[in-house]
Order: C-alpha cells, then sequence, then structure tokens
C-alpha cells in the first residue's frame, strides 16, 4: 500500500521533543531540579485513586511540563465493549489534566470480568478491525478527544490474520479519525519474533496520522530453546532500534518521542541520557545538508 | 474456518488461567502455542509483582522464593478484576491466615492486614484532619459528639506487637534477627492526615477507644466501654493523641445548632 494514502493530520499538544515515561523513583529529582527536558507520559491506571501522594506528584509535573496519558487497560482489541467505570476513570483524569495527547494500545487485555494486565495480541481480522474501531470510536466519544493507538509488540501470529498489521492500524485510523503512536521497538521486536520487515513495516506507515513515536529497550529470552524479543521496557535502546528511528522520523519529520524504562528503572541520569539521544537525533533534522 | 473474535479472546483468556505447562488455545500451531507461555507468564508476574509491592514486610518476613509460591496460589484463585492493579490484593490476609506452609509465622497474616492498610490509606480521599481546636466550640456537648473519621484512617488489630514488627520489617529498618513477641496483643493505627502514611502503635485500651470512636460511637459511650475493661485507662491524653494524629475528618451531628 501507498505510504501517502490515508489519515488526517493529527494536531499533537505534545512539543515534537523527547519525553520520558514518568517513574515515582525519578519524583524527588524532577521537582527538586526540573530538568530540561520535553515533556512526560504516564500510564493512568496507576493514578486511578480516589487521593493521596501519587496524584499529588502528578499535579506537580503537570504544573511544569506537558503530559501524555497512555492507557494499558482499555482493551481496545477485546471482543467485548468497553468497560464504562474504567471509561469513567479515564474520563476524570483527563478533566483533571488535560494531557497534550491521550493514548492507548490495540492489544486486548480483558475477558469476563477478569483484567490481566498484560497487552494480549489483537485479532488482524475484518471483525476484529470492526470491533477496534468500535471501541475506539467509543472511547474517542467519552474522552470527547481524538486518541493515538499504538501497535503492538508480537511474540505469536494468530490463528485468525487476515490482514497485515500496517494496513490493520491504518485503516482503524482512517475510520475512526485517530491518530497514531508508532512504537518503533515493538515493530524491531515483532520483526524478530514473527518474521516480518521492520524496515518496510515503518515505510507504510501514512505520515500525517502520526502524532508520537516510542523507543524502548527490549531482553532476549531464550528459555523455550529459541531466540525470543522480550518487549520488557527493561533496558536502553537497542542501536538497531535506533536506526530504524533514525529512517522513521528523515522521512516523517519530527515527533513527540518517548524513552520508555519501566522494569529495572535506572537513575534518573541514564534515563535523561537516552531522552537526550532521542532529541539529539530530532534536532539534527533541521540541520542544513553539509555542501 | 475460524474462530469468531469472542471464541478466540474466551479461549486465550482460558489458557491464560489453565495450571498445566502445555496450555494454549485451540487452532494454535506449535510454535504459537509454545510462546503462548510468554504472555500467560506475564500475568502471573504482573499479580505476583504487584502482592509484592503492596506486602513488602510480608516478603521481607518471608523471603522471596517462598513470597512468590505463596502469592501465585492466591493470584491463580483471585484474578484481577479491576483495570488496575493499585488496590489488587484485598483478601490476602485471610489467604495468608489459611496458607498452612505461612503457619511457623502465626503473626504473617496481621503484617499483611497492616500493610493492606498502609495500602488502603496511601490512596484513600484527601481531606483535612479535624482541627482540635474545632471542638472547643462544642463545650459540654463534647461527650455526645460523634467524629466522622478522616477517610485514610484504619485500625488493625492483632495478640501480636504488630506495628513494631512491621516497622522492623521495612525498607528502611535495618536487617536483625526476630522481633520481640513478648510484649504482647497491640494494635496500629494507621492515618494519612496529608500526604505521608503515618503508623503509630496502640496498647490495648486505647485500640479499644479508637475502636469505638471509629465505629460512629461517641465519646461518652466510647469511654464507657474501654473503662469497663480497664480501670486505669485515661481517656484524655487517648483522646488527645488520635486528634493530633488527624484520625478524624469532621464531627457527625453538632448539637446546639446555629450553623
Amino acid at each position: 500500500m501507498a505510504a501517502s494514502s490515508g489519515g488526517a493530520v493529527f494536531r499533537s499538544g505534545i512539543p515534537p521533543r523527547a519525553g520520558v515515561g514518568f517513574k515515582g523513583d525519578h519524583a524527588g529529582i524532577v521537582s527538586g531540579s526540573r530538568p530540561d527536558i520535553g515533556w512526560f507520559e504516564v500510564h493512568p491506571e496507576n493514578y486511578m485513586v480516589a487521593g493521596g501522594p501519587r496524584l499529588a506528584v502528578l499535579e506537580d509535573l503537570r504544573d511544569s511540563y506537558p503530559l501524555s496519558l497512555h492507557g494499558v487497560g482499555m482493551s481496545l482489541g477485546g471482543a467485548e465493549r468497553l468497560d464504562p467505570n474504567h471509561l469513567k476513570a479515564f474520563r476524570g483524569l483527563v478533566d483533571r489534566f488535560d494531557p497534550g495527547l491521550v493514548s492507548e494500545h490495540i492489544a486486548w487485555s480483558a475477558h469476563d470480568g477478569l483484567w490481566f494486565a498484560d497487552l494480549l495480541p489483537p485479532s488482524l481480522s475484518r471483525d476484529g478491525l470492526d470491533r477496534l474501531c468500535d471501541n475506539i470510536d467509543e472511547m474517542q466519544e467519552a474522552l470527547a478527544r481524538p486518541i493515538l493507538i499504538e501497535n503492538p509488540a508480537n511474540y505469536l501470529v494468530l490463528p485468525d490474520r487476515e490482514m497485515d498489521e500496517v494496513a490493520f492500524i491504518v485503516e482503524a485510523a482512517k475510520r475512526t479519525g485517530c491518530g497514531l503512536l508508532v512504537d518503533v521497538n515493538n515493530v524491531y521486536v515483532s520483526a524478530e519474533n514473527i518474521g516480518l520487515d521492520a524496515e518496510a513495516y515503518l515505510d507504510a506507515i501514512p505520515v500525517d496520522p502520526i502524532g508520537e513515536i516510542h523507543l524502548a529497550g527490549f531482553t532476549v529470552d531464550e528459555a523455550a530453546g529459541e531466540r525470543l524479543l522480550i518487549d520488557s521496557h527493561g533496558a536502553a535502546v537497542d542501536p538497531a532500534v535506533w536506526r530504524l528511528y533514525d529512517r522513521l522520523i528523515a522521512r516523517v519529520g519530527k515527533r513527540p518521542t518517548l524513552v520508555e524504562w519501566d522494569k529495572d528503572v535506572p537513575a534518573w541520569e541514564v534515563l535523561y541520557a537516552e531522552a537526550i539521544e532521542a532529541e539529539t537525533r530530532l534536532a539534527r533534522l533541521s540541520e542544513p545538508v553539509p555542501a | 474456518m475460524n474462530p469468531s473474535l469472542a471464541d478466540l479472546q474466551a479461549d486465550f483468556a482460558a489458557g491464560l488461567r489453565d495450571p498445566s505447562p502445555d496450555a494454549a488455545p485451540a487452532g494454535f500451531s506449535r510454535g504459537a502455542a509454545r510462546r503462548f507461555r510468554v504472555y500467560r507468564n506475564n500475568v502471573r508476574v504482573a499479580l505476583v509483582e504487584a502482592l509484592g509491592a503492596a506486602y513488602p514486610a510480608v516478603l521481607r518476613l518471608v523471603g522471596t522464593p517462598f513470597f512468590e509460591r505463596m502469592a501465585l496460589v492466591h493470584a491463580s484463585d483471585r484474578p484481577a478484576t479491576e483495570r488496575t492493579l493499585n488496590l489488587y490484593g484485598q483478601g490476602f490476609a485471610d489467604f495468608i491466615a489459611g496458607f498452612a506452609p505461612a503457619r511457623e509465622l502465626p503473626y504473617l497474616a496481621d503484617v499483611a492486614r497492616l500493610e493492606r492498610a498502609v495500602l488502603e490509606a496511601r490512596h484513600a480521599a484527601d481531606s483535612a484532619a479535624l482541627d482540635p481546636t474545632a471542638l472547643t466550640a462544642l463545650g459540654a456537648g463534647l461527650a455526645s459528639a460523634r467524629l466522622i473519621p478522616h477517610p485514610a484512617t484504619r485500625l488493625v488489630l492483632s495478640e501480636y506487637p504488630i506495628a513494631e514488627i512491621w516497622r522492623a520489617n521495612t525498607a528502611d529498618a535495618p536487617p536483625e534477627g526476630e522481633p520481640i513477641l513478648d510484649t504482647g496483643a497491640g494494635g496500629a493505627l494507621v492515618v494519612r492526615p496529608a500526604l505521608a502514611v503515618s503508623v503509630e502503635s496502640l496498647a490495648p485500651g486505647r485500640c479499644a477507644f479508637a475502636g469505638a470512636l471509629l465505629a460512629g460511637n461517641d465519646l461518652a459511650s466510647a469511654h464507657a466501654a474501654v473503662a469497663s475493661l480497664e480501670e486505669e485507662f485515661d481517656v484524655i491524653p487517648a483522646f488527645r493523641d488520635l486528634l493530633a494524629a488527624g484520625a478524624f475528618a469532621g464531627v457527625a451531628d453538632e448539637p446546639g445548632e446555629g450553623g
């Protein structure tokens, strides 16, 4: 498919700079020294509490930096309708913190009253696409704003696959008016695990709907007797992922770029250095080509 | 013929909860079935880690391998039903009380009860604590006043000096031996008048008094209930300390009307 077709221009409320996923371990240094960084992102589920220190910390963060809410619990790719209680709690946080961006995964995570706290693989089928679009519509209506949807890290191919993941996601954005959050690490991990061409995947994403980019580290699992990349968010961004990122931004231009590090969270300086690396690569885009 | 979306996900969800090592949804290739374990493992790890984060003193008391085995049994019986794990693990203390391998530490379930109270206090609704000077306006009506508990306040009763055991097993505590258990029964008062949770140990008389007040009894009947158990009970410092801790948010039904 042509990379230029499909999807409206997504207008981001976050500057096209580097940001990081906010971790409680870094709250002291961030509020104390106010580091120069473009923005922060949080999982809204962690702030779905009645009161207390977490919300106070988020208020403080929101006062000094642009904020993005990145959901992990909506189960947009689920066969079931969205959970009205969760939608209401999400809306409460959007109203209170007025984030510059709201995003969710196309994965599913809930079934029959249970929540699995993991991003389970969406069905790349016509039924799956219809269901996903209905769920995106419902979420965007409930929040009264457009969202971004993120591509998953894949470990396997579901038996009901009927289309390519890029075509699936781009079609969902076209139908619902949502934007795209391109997770470059997930593309790389998926490519290695299920045999995709990561460059071709990224090249096929239309420019206009891309509202955000994610970068993260993976870990290698060889326990099952085969090499599997796990989207662990527990390591530095891999050089191969940086190369894919350069290729993507060279084509689509500057986009808000997030470095995620959620497991074995390092010292602030280490995470900040990853953000600086992303920011340096973004800045290079606007430099004149040497004669 | 592909399974329907609903059937595929129902099958996938059942596989996530299936304890047998080779469990995989129907129709999966051998490779996909093998990799299905990544998801099942993620789900288990998420719940066990959430319990570890919520019950750090229990974890420290029993050690990581024991804790993980115990948490996994509980997580299998009680999967998450909310879309967040902030308050996951509500029944963990009761589960521990009935978990035979943990019987060597008879106070373990009470430590878990206290940690649950700390977790609930941390995430409870914000409210200003009752200003003690507001009570002077009640005059003689104070005796019949009923106080509204602060939303974060919790009282944990135990046959063991539970606050001391808990404190000796918090992250800041030095790695010493077993806590002394012969100081007798005690309760723990958990409060969060502002943003920081604090835990104080309470002697049995003060526990009964605080319990009576938090249950909505007026000051005179709370005092009477404790005085019948403990002749020497000194109500004034007990009450003053509860107020100073920020255990209450207001006065329920002010006698004397006017505003």
